[in-house]
């Protein structure tokens, strides 16, 4: 449904050009829900956004974004609103800021839906309601003003807002990293369950691990703007490949045991636009060979639908 | 044990006054908390709670309606500004965003010696070598700018900032939670090991149980103002008494609940 190939974004900045996603593929069909991982500065929500083409001026997109076979990268703007919020639909990560404080949810919703369809005002409303009962949230909420409702209700409406015109793919970027656990619960069962109904596609972008083991179908970690290790969920938790993925899911933290020292991942993340020779997790990586810092690993399909980026796969050195 | 702090009876209630009267809001309800030297004490509940106002009480970043607060056996409504000043010497602070609290128009070593200036203390580069290594960063760094440091470092900065004036109780609010996945567990680590080394006592603040069980003795779980669990970390996980308590155990990620 949704097939992205060899994407590529680089920002202008200061006559330097900074590469901040490369040659990034992968395919998203009906019902799939796709968790991208990766941690700030690798490049995933830039992704989200050129995807949409929400970019700035300075942003220079190449490849391919595909919607059921029609390119999306060099739609004129007025064909992209078209396709925006109605095939594909997106929360952000911050509730508070997404929606407009002037309006009231009732606004929000009518505006979406009669901008995508052709229908009265009665049936808009009608529509209003049925989306904001398949979030749980009652109907008297329609007349208020975001400032009125909490965090989670607030992304509840988001979710709503996203949902009424039954998109071909939802787009989630981290949408309850603002929230606290028990609402964060709430939301994710939300979106289990909308999708499990509607059976829209899901992008859900991340950097919780925790949270992709109870939601995601697939996952694809991101690190540095390259994809280092795609797989199903049952396969990346039970065989993460890549050292990268193997040291995320270490660091978790659980309450079943309380260690005297947490295993950590030394150095920091890079900077975006960090230019490497080789792979980009070799400073950091505890089983790096002499070849990592030079020459970029190639993707491997390792067995099926599970590839990963890593020279200790390539088959070349073992 | 010896006390740290002791809070008696605090509340705190915010009024907001307007044209047409205005309304009281309570957001902390007649607290009761002993905070004992060496034992670590993690401050836990839902967003709005009020763990974080009564943290700024603490730290005489706000003042309380009613009630008292003992720091180091000293009532500290009672003290003048001089006395209080030299208390709260003895209590510092780590937020949760370390982009916003570091002056970016400071170098590391001037945003370092601002507690010395402040409390009149002599430091030469001794002292700011000791302290800057003892979080990680390179003394070659101290003349940077914090822009040009990662999330993870600048929170290490932070921490040793904190660390200067060698104080008794670190309150660190949400230390970890806007910082990325993989440098989390070294902040963490690092918590743990200043700890040992200087000797403190840790306040935690946090929403994230696994977070807490890992830095703390003990727990206290806030609900709409009041403290409505209290107990030994370990007790408390395996025989949760509070709905409050209950509703963020169960609301965990299964990964966060169980080790793979």
């Amino acid at each position: 449904m949704l097939k992205v190939s060899n994407l590529q974004v680089s920002f202008k900045i200061e006559e330097k050009e900074i590469k901040v996603l490369k040659n990034l593929s992968y395919e998203l069909e009906e019902g799939d829900i796709l968790a991208l991982v990766g941690e700030s500065g690798s490049g995933k929500s830039v992704h989200a956004l050129a995807i949409c083409s929400l970019l700035d001026n300075n942003a220079k997109v190449q490849g391919s974004v595909k919607l059921e076979g029609k390119e999306l990268l060099n739609l004129k703007p007025k064909k992209m609103r078209a396709v925006l919020g109605k095939k594909i639909a997106m929360v952000f990560q911050d509730p508070m800021s997404s929606l407009n404080p002037v309006l009231t949810i009732q606004n929000h919703l009518i505006e979406t839906l009669k901008t995508h369809f052709k229908i009265t005002a009665k049936t808009a409303l009608k529509r209003a309601k049925e989306a904001l009962k398949a979030v749980d949230i009652d109907e008297t909420c329609l007349k208020k003003y975001p400032h009125q409702l909490s965090g989670g209700m607030r992304q509840r409406v988001m979710i709503a807002l996203a949902l009424c015109t039954n998109p071909q793919v939802l787009i989630a970027d981290e949408p309850t990293t603002a929230l606290d656990v028990s609402v964060q619960k709430q939301i994710l069962d939300l979106i289990k369950d909308l999708q499990k109904k509607t059976n829209t596609a899901v992008l859900f972008i991340t950097h919780n691990l925790a949270i992709v083991q109870d939601l995601a179908k697939r996952v694809l970690v991101l690190y540095a703007g390259e994809k280092m290790e795609e797989a199903t969920k049952e396969e990346f938790f039970k065989n993460p490949l890549h050292p990268y993925s193997k040291a995320l899911l270490n660091c978790l933290i659980s309450i079943s045991e309380k260690p005297e020292k947490l295993n950590a991942i030394e150095g920091n993340p890079p900077q975006s636009g960090q230019v490497f020779a080789g792979c980009p997790f070799e400073p950091r990586c505890p089983s790096k060979k002499p070849i990592c810092a030079n020459k970029k690993p190639a993707l491997k399909e390792v067995s099926p639908k599970h590839f990963v980026a890593c020279h200790l796969f390539n088959g070349e050195q073992k | 044990m010896k006390e740290l702090v002791r809070i008696e009876n605090l509340s705190k209630t915010y009024s907001s006054a307007s044209l047409f009267g205005g309304e009281n809001k309570k957001v902390l309800n007649n607290i009761n908390l002993t905070i004992y030297e060496g034992q670590n004490l993690g401050l836990l509940g839902p967003s709005g709670c009020g763990k974080t106002t009564l943290a700024k009480i603490i730290l005489g970043l706000e003042t309380q309606t009613s009630g008292k607060i003992f720091i180091l056996g000293k009532d500290i409504s009672t003290l003048n500004k001089k006395e209080f000043k030299k208390v709260r010497a003895q209590v510092q602070v780590v937020f949760q965003d370390p982009y916003s609290s570091l002056d970016p128009r400071m170098t590391i070593e001037q945003s370092l010696m601002e507690p010395f200036i402040i409390h009149d203390i002599k430091a030469g580069e001794k002292d700011l070598k000791n302290l800057i290594s003892s979080v990680g960063i390179s003394y070659k760094d101290i003349k940077k700018y914090p822009h040009e440091f990662s999330g993870g470092q600048r929170q290490r900065i932070c921490i040793a900032r904190a660390l200067a004036l060698k104080p008794k109780l670190l309150v660190l609010d949400e230390p970890v939670s806007s910082l990325d996945v993989s440098v989390q567990a070294q902040i963490l680590n690092l918590l743990l090991k200043v700890k040992q080394e200087y000797n403190l006592t840790l306040l935690l603040i946090s929403h994230d149980f696994a977070v807490c069980n890992f830095i703390c003795h003990n727990i206290a779980i806030m609900s709409k103002g009041s403290i409505e669990e209290f107990g030994a970390v370990e007790k408390v996980l395996k025989n949760p008494q509070g709905k409050q308590t209950k509703i963020l155990l169960e609301s965990l990620p299964k990964l966060q609940k169980e080790k793979i």
